[in-house]
């Protein structure tokens, strides 16, 4: 870690201003950033904790539910008018890191965590989102954990957050302000695909900070699932996730369907063709295989996460089923 | 009155642990402490062809920067495990930072110090390096990397056999033949390596979670050229070790190097990152094994043919992989065999089991394959081959509860109610798979010294300068000394962890409860024997003039057992002859060469797992396993040891990997993060029990020692579990999801 000044404004102008600083970085729950700094990924010249700004809170508003991007992910994740309304977004904050790491961390810093490929967590290899234009290892090297969607010829990496998969499923608006006035977002937008650049991950402006998230409420989010598929029982990110949230006609068929999957994408991956496929299908798996068939169109796998694509497909079956079964 | 052996006490030093008490290397100060970082070769192979270190020395605060161009050179010494007699405990033959040559990832080339950790850590990374690489080799199965025979420094070599080999195979009914991989590990201990050393002229000591203080005293004297009684290495704590904290590695050197330049007191905390690179790993392990057996299940050809790695500069074998294979079972053909290649990474080392958890994951999966292809039960196969006396020399074994381990293991788990066919039980979803393995491990005990001292307040002190890994050396061993000497427990206390102390092995190939359980029976039996003579010899005592054979020892009071009111306190005694205490040492001796019997122990392991239909997500469901492992001191810590190897083996069976990059010669998940080791939710309930074994030909306590035997076999009990739920054979581990679904 190498030396930074640090402050901790309780005024978001001032926290704005000192973030749109080159070589400023801005720390949250810290629970990514600070290992990020330890093992020398990033090495901030100033460090701007926004923890004093009044960006905290959880409310049910006309248009959904809003969430104040500092509320702790422990917070959301207790709150019950969430898991009513949302419930496949506690069940990813669930399957979350560890119950230590969820009291720290935040709503919105979970979107902006970085990615766990091995090569930019290691100082000593080359990484293009690192080191623009060191070159990328992880396209034939140990990509195990690497995206099968979104990826280029400079980079593979998935974006590991089990969170934003649940959002970006409920079409989920990001809230910002900075130094040019607030804005809204859509969550799909929020993240860019690594093309040529990877090394810029996203669409903020410097010292712009989301202030909250805004979930719309709808019949499909109330009934929605998330299913994570993982190396462990817990304390370990997705190999494949699946956000799952569907309205039943009736008939007991899909009239409308949200989903989104994880541990696939270089950015939280929505299949939108797929929502549309399900329309009208019937809750049974041999439905619902031949559409979730075609979620490996457009996959391109490695050498080491191949087998991505068919776990996907056997998790989007049975998040959609799960997502039927809530009542 | 019931002893203290046997009873199932608290760890005495637990309390010091959950409270944060309990104080780690990493956690000492001395006045004056500052701390040393490391600069590492980001390459695996080649040379350092510059080094700019102007900016890191400029930084306020910096006291030195330690490279090859200003540092003394030091003197070789043998390393552990490669030479006769096991004196040193050096980890590796290669010195970093005495030449320019690079050969593993992460390779310390420059050392920092500073009055901060904080600023040698940034120091650090600021040292410009400049390297010149050469592909390195990092692939085992690459064949154009030459094989060569390692140097064996185990009591039972790796390389052996009995029979002809081929006629045993000619003469099977049915056979087997597959490979077998187990992979790369690290230990992973909870506290990382640290290092504080202190000079006092040409006096130095040394703080390190080492657990073999003495090998490291002798190894430091080695390497800089001084007297052993210049040296003192101490640690009271170690937190976690499993093998890897057995060696003083290089950066102890270096460390004891900086604090010399410096003339400061210098600590070195390692990162969880540079225990992956600089301490020791299990090496990968491909396992050729052939198998034949009698259509009636009897072995008639066994061969084990294993294939590792070692670094560069070194080749002595630290898995004993092949050499229980020629054990566990009567075959009356086997031969074993055991190569090595020079891989681009640093020295391997010992890691829990290090011979049999890889071992026995080959043979156990192959006898589970040769029990389908006769359509015979597992444990029956197992049964039909038992032997009473050790195939491989002939000598009877001291003890053998391998079927006993089998019949009471079996009961518990329901095995009766297995059907047979594989992909034939099923709960909702999830396919459902029972599996078992067979565990054998060798017992031993080596010579070791205590000392027992008698205070004159009744407070007792034992003393050996070995070490209490979190496997209870504080809390069994005042047991043993408090039964031999005859006062309670309570009153004794266990120092340890000073190269000062009467001498100790390594803590390792669980053989410190016999080795230095025996010192301390020893050493406190004969002080019972002084104390008592003192009393006899005593005119002022009670007991003056008894036979000594009449005389019982409790509570700290000489009785005697025909007339119990004639009674003589221990501290009555010493306040007669005004002594404030009286001590004794003892020793155990080394085993005879011509010794009559082999010492193993045996065990019995079964696993259930669910795997998902659909998803293939694998689950233990529960776990039960039964072992011999002679007297048992402490049952509730042993049991813990037990656990604790059942929960290795799950994670060598379902997770553990470190990930090389080949290409680089790195192993790139190198963090807790990444590198998967289990966690609570991956556990079923683990009934892990002890069979009754009396055993007077082991030494003289009669134990066996636990620390390794809940890791040999589990993983093999688990992936024939995963055969019995799925039809699937997963003969390289970790048993992935990919692996279950290809």
């Amino acid at each position: 870690m190498q030396p930074f000044s640090y402050s901790s404004p309780a005024d978001p102008r001032v926290a704005m201003a000192e973030a749109a600083v080159p070589g400023a970085e801005v720390l949250a729950g810290g629970t990514d950033m600070m290992q990020l700094m330890k093992e020398g990924q990033r090495s901030p010249r100033h460090v701007v904790d926004i923890n004093g700004l009044p960006y905290r809170g959880i409310a049910v508003t006309a248009e959904g539910i809003r969430i104040g991007a500092l509320t702790r992910l422990s917070e959301a994740a207790e709150d019950q008018a969430l898991r009513q309304g949302w419930p496949v977004v506690v069940e990813a904050l669930e399957a979350s890191a560890s119950p230590q790491v969820r009291n720290l961390a935040t709503m919105g810093g979970n979107l902006l965590q970085r990615t766990r490929c091995l090569y930019f967590r290691d100082w000593a290899t080359p990484c293009n989102k690192r080191q623009p234009g060191s070159g990328c290892p992880a396209l034939d090297g140990q990509n195990r954990n690497n995206a099968v969607f979104g990826g280029s010829d400079r980079c593979i990496a998935t974006h590991a957050s089990d969170l934003a998969v649940a959002l970006v499923a409920l079409d989920t608006l990001v809230l910002t302000e900075g130094p040019n006035g607030p804005r809204r977002l859509p969550l799909a937008d929020l993240h860019r695909l690594p093309g040529d650049s990877p090394q810029v991950e996203t669409v903020l402006q410097p010292g712009e900070l989301i202030t909250a998230l805004v979930i719309p409420a709808s019949a499909a989010a109330r009934r929605s699932r998330y299913l994570k598929l993982r190396d462990r029982a817990s304390f370990e990110w997705a190999l494949v996730s699946a956000a799952a949230g569907i309205d039943l006609d009736t008939g007991g068929n899909i009239r409308e369907a949200r989903l989104a999957v994880g541990g696939v994408g270089t950015k939280p991956w929505r299949l939108p063709r797929i929502e549309q496929a399900l329309i009208g299908a019937r809750l049974s798996p041999e439905a619902l295989r031949p559409v979730a068939e075609l979620a490996g169109e457009g996959a391109r796998p490695r050498n080491g996460n191949a087998f991505k694509v068919e776990l996907m497909k056997r998790a989007i079956v049975r998040a959609l089923l799960a997502a039927g079964e809530v009542t | 009155m019931a002893g203290a052996v046997g009873q199932p006490l608290e760890r005495a030093d637990g309390a010091s642990k959950v409270t944060g008490a309990a104080r780690y290397t990493a956690d000492l100060s001395f006045p004056g402490m500052v701390y040393a970082a490391l600069a590492q070769s980001p390459i695996a192979s080649g040379r350092l062809v510059g080094l700019d270190a102007t900016e890191a020395a400029a930084m306020p605060g910096v006291l030195q920067v330690l490279t090859k161009d200003n540092v003394p050179r030091l003197a070789p010494c043998p390393i552990l495990l490669g030479e006769e007699g096991h004196i040193h405990s050096a980890g590796q033959s290669f010195m970093p930072l005495q030449d320019d040559r690079i050969f593993y990832s992460g390779q310390p080339l420059a050392l920092v110090v500073a009055v901060r950790r904080e600023t040698a850590l940034a120091a650090a990374a600021r040292v410009r390096l400049t390297t010149e690489g050469a592909p390195p080799a990092a692939e085992l199965a690459d064949p154009r990397i030459p094989e060569f025979d390692p140097l064996d420094r185990w009591e039972d070599r790796q390389e052996g056999g009995r029979g002809d080999l081929a006629l045993g195979l000619a003469d099977a009914a049915v056979g087997i033949d597959a490979t077998y991989v187990t992979v790369l590990q690290h230990h992973n201990c909870m506290e990382p390596h640290a290092t504080v050393a202190l000079w006092d002229g040409d006096l130095v000591t040394v703080y390190d979670p080492t657990t073999w203080v003495q090998g490291m005293q002798r190894t430091i004297a080695t390497w800089f050229g001084l007297p052993d009684d210049h040296v003192r290495v101490v640690q009271h704590f170690v937190g976690g070790s499993f093998g890897g904290k057995g060696p003083a590695w290089p950066h102890v050197a270096l460390t004891t190097l900086a604090a010399r330049l410096v003339r400061r007191p210098v600590q070195l905390v390692l990162s969880r990152r540079q225990t992956f690179e600089m301490v020791g790993h299990r090496p990968r392990v491909e396992h050729h094994l052939q198998l034949g057996a009698t259509g009636d299940g009897r072995l008639t050809a066994l061969a084990h043919y294993a294939l590792t790695h070692s670094s560069p500069f070194d080749g002595r074998v630290v898995a004993p992989v092949t050499k229980t294979s020629r054990k566990l079972y009567a075959c009356p053909n086997v031969l074993t065999t055991y190569r090595m290649k020079h891989l681009n990474l640093a020295g391997p080392f010992t890691m829990r089991a290090p011979g049999e958890a890889p071992g026995l994951f080959a043979l156990e999966s192959a006898m589970d394959e040769l029990a389908y292809a006769l359509n015979i039960d597992p444990v029956a196969l197992r049964l039909a081959n038992d032997t009473t006396t050790d195939p491989d020399n002939g000598r009877p074994w001291s003890s053998r509860s391998l079927a006993r381990c089998f019949a009471a293991a079996a009961t518990r788990f329901g095995w009766d109610r297995r059907a047979p066919h594989p992909g034939s039980m099923r709960r909702g979803d999830w396919q459902v798979g029972w599996g078992t393995a067979s565990m054998a491990y060798d017992s031993r005990t080596v010579p070791t010294a205590a000392r027992v001292v008698l205070f004159n307040d009744g407070r007792v002190l034992a003393e050996s300068a070995t070490c209490d890994q979190g496997t209870g050396s504080y809390t069994v061993f005042p047991q043993i000394a408090a039964d031999a000497l005859g006062v309670p427990v309570e009153r004794v206390r266990f120092a340890l962890g000073d190269s000062a102390m009467p001498t100790a092995p390594i803590s390792a190939g669980s053989m410190t409860m016999s080795s230095v359980g025996s010192a301390v029976q020893a050493a406190a039996t004969r002080l019972r024997g002084q104390l008592l003579r003192l009393a006899l010899e005593d005119a002022d005592s009670p007991l003056k003039g008894a036979m000594p054979a009449t005389i019982d020892a409790v509570d700290g009071v000489f009785s005697r057992r025909d007339a119990p009111q004639w009674r003589d306190p221990f501290v009555a005694i010493l306040a007669r002859r005004s002594l404030d205490h009286l001590e004794a040492t003892g020793q155990v001796k080394p085993v005879p060469t011509e010794d009559k019997y082999s010492r193993y122990s045996f065990g019995a392991h079964f696993a259930e797992v669910l795997v998902h239909a659909e998803s293939g997500e694998l689950r233990l469901g529960r776990y039960v396993a039964a072992f011999g492992a002679g007297r048992i001191i402490n049952p509730r810590l042993a049991h813990s040891q037990l656990i604790g190897g059942i929960v290795w083996g799950i994670g060598m069976a379902l997770s553990e990997e470190s990930r090389l990059d080949t290409r680089l010669g790195r192993v790139m998940n190198a963090s807790l993060a990444d590198y998967l080791v289990p966690v609570q939710a991956d556990i079923p309930e683990i009934d892990a029990f002890f069979v009754d074994e009396a055993d007077p030909d082991l030494n003289p306590i009669g134990t066996k020692g636990v620390g390794e035997i809940g890791t040999i076999g589990s993983a093999a009990a688990i992936a024939n579990a995963v055969f019995h739920a799925t039809g699937k054979r997963i003969r390289d581990l970790p048993i992935t999801r990919d692996k279950l679904m290809a």
